[in-house]
């Protein structure tokens, strides 16, 4: 009996380390090569150990290439976009919990609904938009792209967190003679504060991610942001393998940070369509 | 006014696959259906559809099996059970364009370790160009997608197996229920509702996925791995056709239709239910 539960433990174990591995091995392996000097990263037969650790790839990334301009694009993008799409979505979404006007039903379906287009429809006339507007090439133009792609969703997420909170507290701040904004300021707000992060993750993912629009809006090596950037280390004659793999690394820091903190809350259930995929 | 944000790029996109426009023009010329004729006409959207179907199909399929798999492992006890979860998120959390990079510096022809290892193991006998022979393309995309994507079916899983009480699997235990009946009627059950759902919408996502199409292959070799949004983009961007890839994109639209309009049924009815 004691041993049949040891060997279903062992086998649990052995399955675990399994999945383990599928995770994560491949980033290991990447986090290696990044660290290799040129001539082990191209040997023959790689070995698990290079036999020396280095950061030259790191530095020559930053010496050499467009790379710390595109990192500097891709933050102003996402900074521009989270702060102006979080103001407008909360002020809409506080709107349409709190007042009542036609249509407003109607616009919470739209909201969910754009947010399950393929990108590849909204992209033409986003894009038409922007050249008449005479924003492609800048990166204000990808910003407001960005919001147009983003804010549905924001406002549907931003909108479920209104919903609960109690609309007593509110009366009884009218009462004390608090204005419409005051109480949106002191009381909703502050209550609401895990939706906007929440909020704002989501816009994160989008945008740091974010490659189609970046490709279609962007020309110039300068404005591009890392996305885009990192393909023109791709030539048709030569792959800068070493500048690939350390700049893949130092992008998903940023993205592993934000999940490292929010990933409590996501295993205990977004629930489904939380998140982007 | 925001309703217009959201219904606006719809129906200039509708407006647009009507006119013969070209994307450096300010305006085309009405041409009413012919530009949905040309798509129906041309064998490249059905075999863009047909490959649309197989990525989407088997790619979520297999989603869905690893992804309940590892979601029972980890709903077991264990040392260390908090960080495993985290870990086995990663793929899902890193940025797309390091993911495709990370793959494509594994299948690397020349230099991959994965050619590494098979050819070690003599599974191989000269090494596979994952990505770039017409007839694995497809293939290693679809392994790639189910790696990167798999994590989203384990998070929702998991989040409904934590709410099944412990007590159930004893008491089932007790009755001499084996692991695979306690499966069956205790798991598969309460996990039904929410795997619609996940079901649902990676079928969504996975069809509408185009930017790790345009990374990695770009639609090609060939024609290989031009799925549907792969060919919209091609029509519009590279064809410079953007009334003919308005129509295509408008195709899509209308397949994905029915993905968004069955999910909206059944969590319109999940949540009545609740209400």
């Amino acid at each position: 009996m004691n041993f049949k539960i040891n060997v279903s433990r062992i086998f649990l174990y052995l399955c675990v380390l399994l999945l383990v591995l599928y995770s994560v091995g491949p980033f290991i392996w990447i986090l290696i090569s990044s660290l290799g000097l040129e001539k082990d990263i191209f040997s023959s037969s790689p070995s698990i150990f290079p036999k020396h650790f280095t950061f030259v790839n790191y530095t020559n990334l930053f010496n050499d290439t467009y790379f710390v301009n595109f990192l500097l694009n891709s933050i102003y993008v996402t900074i521009g976009t989270i702060f102006i799409g979080i103001v407008i979505a909360t002020l809409a979404a506080y709107s349409l919990t709190r007042f009542n006007y036609p249509g407003r039903n109607l616009f919470s379906i739209f909201s969910l609904f754009a947010y399950m287009l393929p990108s590849v429809l909204l992209v033409l006339p986003l894009y038409l938009f922007a050249v008449n507007l005479r924003l492609t090439d800048k990166l204000i133009g990808l910003i407001f792209a960005y919001i147009a792609l983003g804010l549905p969703y924001c406002i549907w997420m931003m909108k479920a967190f209104f919903q609960s909170i109690p609309i007593e507290y509110e009366e009884s701040a009218f009462i004390d003679g608090a204005s419409r904004l005051r109480t949106l300021f002191s009381i909703v707000i502050p209550i609401s504060l895990p939706g906007i992060i929440a909020t704002t993750v989501f816009l994160f993912v989008l945008v740091w991610n974010e490659y189609l629009f970046a490709l279609v809006f962007l020309s110039s090596d300068s404005k591009m942001t890392f996305p885009v950037g990192l393909q023109s280390f791709i030539s048709p004659h030569f792959i800068y393998w070493d500048y690939i793999l350390s700049a893949s690394v130092l992008v998903s820091i940023p993205a592993l940070i934000v999940f490292l903190i929010t990933q409590k809350a996501l295993i205990k259930g977004w629930g489904a369509g939380g998140i982007k995929g | 006014m925001l309703s217009v944000l959201i219904v606006y790029p719809l129906i200039y996109s509708l407006y647009l696959s009507f006119y013969s426009q070209l994307i450096y023009e300010l305006k085309g010329n009405f041409i009413g259906f012919a530009n949905y004729i040309e798509a129906l006409k041309n064998k490249e959207f059905w075999s863009a559809l047909s490959l649309s179907i197989i990525w989407t199909v088997s790619s979520v399929f297999a989603q869905i099996l690893l992804g309940i798999s590892a979601a029972i492992l980890l709903n077991e006890n264990f040392v260390g059970r908090t960080l495993v979860r985290a870990l086995v998120l990663l793929p899902f959390f890193t940025p797309t364009i390091a993911v495709t990079m990370l793959w494509r510096w594994l299948l690397d022809a020349n230099f991959g370790i994965i050619n590494y290892i098979l050819l070690s193991l003599n599974i191989i006998n000269k090494p596979m160009n994952w990505l770039g022979d017409s007839n694995l393309a497809m293939f290693t995309l679809i392994g790639i997608g189910i790696w990167r994507f798999t994590p989203f079916v384990i998070i929702n899983v998991l989040a409904r197996l934590q709410s099944i009480p412990l007590a159930i699997y004893e008491a089932a235990e007790i009755d001499g229920a084996n692991k695979w009946t306690q499966f069956r009627y205790i798991t598969l059950p309460t996990i039904k509702g929410v795997l619609l759902v996940v079901i649902l919408l990676r079928g969504l996502f996975m069809f509408k996925k185009v930017d790790m199409f345009l990374i990695l292959t770009g639609g090609g070799p060939g024609t290989s791995t031009q799925t549907l949004p792969v060919l919209v983009y091609k029509s519009a961007f590279q064809s410079l056709r953007i009334g003919k890839g308005a129509a295509d994109a408008i195709l899509t639209f209308l397949i994905t239709l029915f993905f968004i309009l069955f999910y909206m049924k059944i969590t319109g009815k999940s949540q009545k239910e609740a209400e």
